[in-house]
């Protein structure tokens, strides 16, 4: 297996991860149980302490002196209630608990916020890169390929926003938009801004491949028998194009996670009680807490995990890593 | 030969800033004030503040004048070098952005010198002997530093540093009753790790990469030939030759100087520019929001044009002229 193709199956990974985690977290991410405020993570077990061993594992409820409660896979959720919930990969019936990451402050299930978060992180980072290649490609293939002023004003426009102090705008117009917005809307708002930041260099590399793509001898024969200019630009420069789109979305996609986690991480992002990692990583601001409680650390783990994984696709991809300026998201 | 870089370089470079720079401001001021509630939002929350006295205020500050009147007014006034008051405090804000510059340009002077300390020495190393351990090592390190947030390093090492071993202060830049030189200097050593371990990162692996491509060469292998010792034609030859574009680099994000480093900043409760930032963001304070975006897109430009020249003096082949 090359490497690309192992490192996208990483990242590929993760994100089915995120996006099951409707099925594959064992409660919803708002849950508060409110008897259970920073509980450890939830042991597991296979042998019993009268050292039997049982074949379907199974957690205790309070201490290991209690009775035993099997782990259900893709069974219904039972709340404390009785009511009978969605179904979930692991379940286990109350009063015993599954907190495979413990639970913060307000009791609710690290590991299920862990999901749902990656999911807004990610997801933000996927469709704000998606976005920004778009608006990217379609402005640096119209500037290349047309030349002229239409060049001249995309190029202009490009300048423009690469002198923008981005995050310091981001902040702004999250800050100015009302704090109560529902998380869709707030989502939708930080992916649309970011993904308007950051069009101009994917478009200026775009412009360029598709201005050294012009001059190609196939692309003069196919011109000189008579080719259109829609199809000489479809067939013939878009692909090119398309191979430079690919290794700025490993650029562009991590950044713009980290974009979504630090505007998150200031308050900024979709508000609570829809989990971010940016918010999660926030409470652990308050060290006090996180000291005595290394489960809240969770979120940062994870981080470190994701971000290496994208940075090692990132590397594969282009072989020699390409930096861009730091000074932008410190 | 005349210099490297020219006049009217500068002045062109110079020119094509100014417009620039006015669309900066056009699209600032237009997003700013697109948000709902307009500068006096945090009044409006407020019960002690009566509507009558909302609508004084209003037209005591011209918000009741059409936008384009408001833009000129703060334009002009703005290029006078009246920047006006803060709306939190009532000081004005130019004496609150020079009060909070010097503790900005302590922290990113420091880390900006101790990043480059750092990578001048690991860069070069890692591709002198490339595959090596060292080189692979340090490929590993600076990739967490490129790939993890600022913040996410500001909490591991106030955890382990401040909280864990007790050893240095978690926050500030003196003591409260303290502030002799030992205090400052304990403060500033955490958030300093965090700056310059994230700056040196992304330089290492710059450096590592221009200098690999430069010892491949034929003018290394020719000095190699005439048998200069190894050390010359690495620090000499090589180094001198793989430099430029680092130095341009490393001038981009000096511009840290100027804008502040919010989010190393915040985390740290540094009081430099970008906690003024993210505290007047907090308050809504337009006049200090709109200085700090106006001075950073201006640090912005101001420094990609004196990464270009600074490029060209380290290496006379690149036009600046």
């Amino acid at each position: 297996m090359t490497p690309t193709i192992r490192t996208a199956m990483g990242v590929g990974a993760v994100y089915a991860i995120v996006l099951g985690a409707a099925l594959l977290s064992p409660y919803d991410p708002a849950t508060q149980h409110r008897d259970r405020p920073l509980a450890p993570p939830t042991r597991v077990h296979v042998v019993d302490r009268d050292g039997r061993v049982h074949l379907r594992p199974f957690v205790y409820a309070d201490d290991e002196s209690g009775p035993t409660y099997p782990v259900r896979f893709f069974a219904h959720e039972v709340d404390e209630d009785g009511s009978i919930g969605s179904r979930r990969l692991l379940a286990v019936d109350p009063p015993a608990h599954i907190f495979l990451a413990g639970t913060d402050e307000l009791g609710r299930d690290q590991f299920s916020r862990l999901l749902y978060g990656g999911r807004i992180s990610l997801g933000a980072g996927v469709l704000a890169g998606a976005l920004a290649l778009t608006i990217g490609l379609l402005l640096g293939c119209v500037a290349g390929f047309f030349g002229g002023w239409i060049d001249a004003a995309v190029m202009a426009a490009s300048d423009l926003f690469m002198a923008l102090p981005w995050l310091y705008l981001l902040l702004a117009i999250r800050a100015a938009l009302p704090l109560d917005v529902s998380p869709g809307r707030a989502l939708a708002s930080v992916v649309i801004v970011i993904g308007i930041a950051g069009w101009a260099r994917p478009a200026r590399l775009i412009r360029s491949v598709v201005l050294s793509a012009r001059t190609r001898d196939y692309v003069t024969a196919a011109a000189a028998s008579g080719a259109s200019r829609a199809r000489l630009m479809l067939a013939h420069v878009l692909p090119e194009a398309f191979s430079v789109a690919l290794t700025q979305a490993s650029i562009l996609v991590p950044q713009y996670t980290l974009a979504e986690i630090t505007l998150s991480f200031f308050g900024l992002g979709v508000g609570e009680p829809t989990p971010s990692w940016g918010t999660m990583i926030n409470a652990m601001l308050r060290q006090e807490l996180s000291a005595a409680h290394w489960w809240l650390a969770a979120p940062a783990a994870a981080l470190v995990v994701v971000s290496l994984l994208y940075h090692a696709a990132a590397d594969a991809l282009h072989q020699r890593s390409q930096v861009l300026p730091a000074g932008a998201w410190r | 030969m005349g210099h490297p870089v020219s006049a009217r370089f500068l002045v062109r470079r110079f020119a094509q800033a100014v417009p620039l720079l006015f669309v900066v401001s056009v699209v600032v001021f237009l997003l700013i004030h697109a948000a709902p509630g307009g500068p006096l939002a945090i009044y409006l929350a407020n019960p002690n503040v009566r509507p009558a006295d909302l609508e004084r205020l209003r037209r005591a500050l011209g918000l009741d004048r059409p936008l384009w009147q408001q833009y000129w007014a703060w334009l002009w006034a703005f290029v006078r070098g009246d920047w006006g008051y803060s709306f939190s405090d009532g000081r004005p804000v130019v004496v609150r952005i020079v009060e909070r510059l010097p503790a900005t340009i302590e922290l990113v002077a420091v880390s900006l010198a101790c990043a480059l300390a750092l990578t001048m020495p690991v860069g070069v190393a890692a591709a002198v002997r490339r595959g090596g351990w060292f080189d692979r090592a340090a490929m590993i390190a600076s990739m967490a530093g490129v790939a993890l947030p600022a913040f996410w390093f500001g909490l591991l090492l106030q955890m382990i540093f401040a909280i864990g071993l007790g050893w240095l202060p978690s926050s500030g830049r003196a003591a409260p009753a303290g502030g002799d030189l030992v205090d400052r200097l304990q403060h500033l050593v955490l958030p300093t790790a965090v700056l310059a371990i994230v700056l040196a990162s992304g330089w290492s692996r710059y450096l590592r990469g221009s200098m690999i491509e430069t010892l491949s060469q034929p003018f290394v292998a020719a000095a190699r030939a005439r048998g200069v010792p190894e050390r010359r034609v690495v620090l000499r030859h090589a180094l001198r030759n793989a430099l430029g574009p680092l130095v341009a680099l490393v001038t981009v994000d000096a511009a840290l100087l100027v804008s502040g480093a919010v989010v190393t900043e915040s985390v740290f409760a540094w009081p430099g520019l970008g906690s003024l930032f993210t505290e007047a963001l907090a308050r809504r304070d337009y006049t200090v929001l709109m200085a700090m975006l106006m001075l950073s897109a201006a640090a912005v430009v101001a420094f990609n044009i004196a990464a270009d020249v600074a490029h060209a003096i380290v290496d006379p082949r690149v036009p600046a002229s």
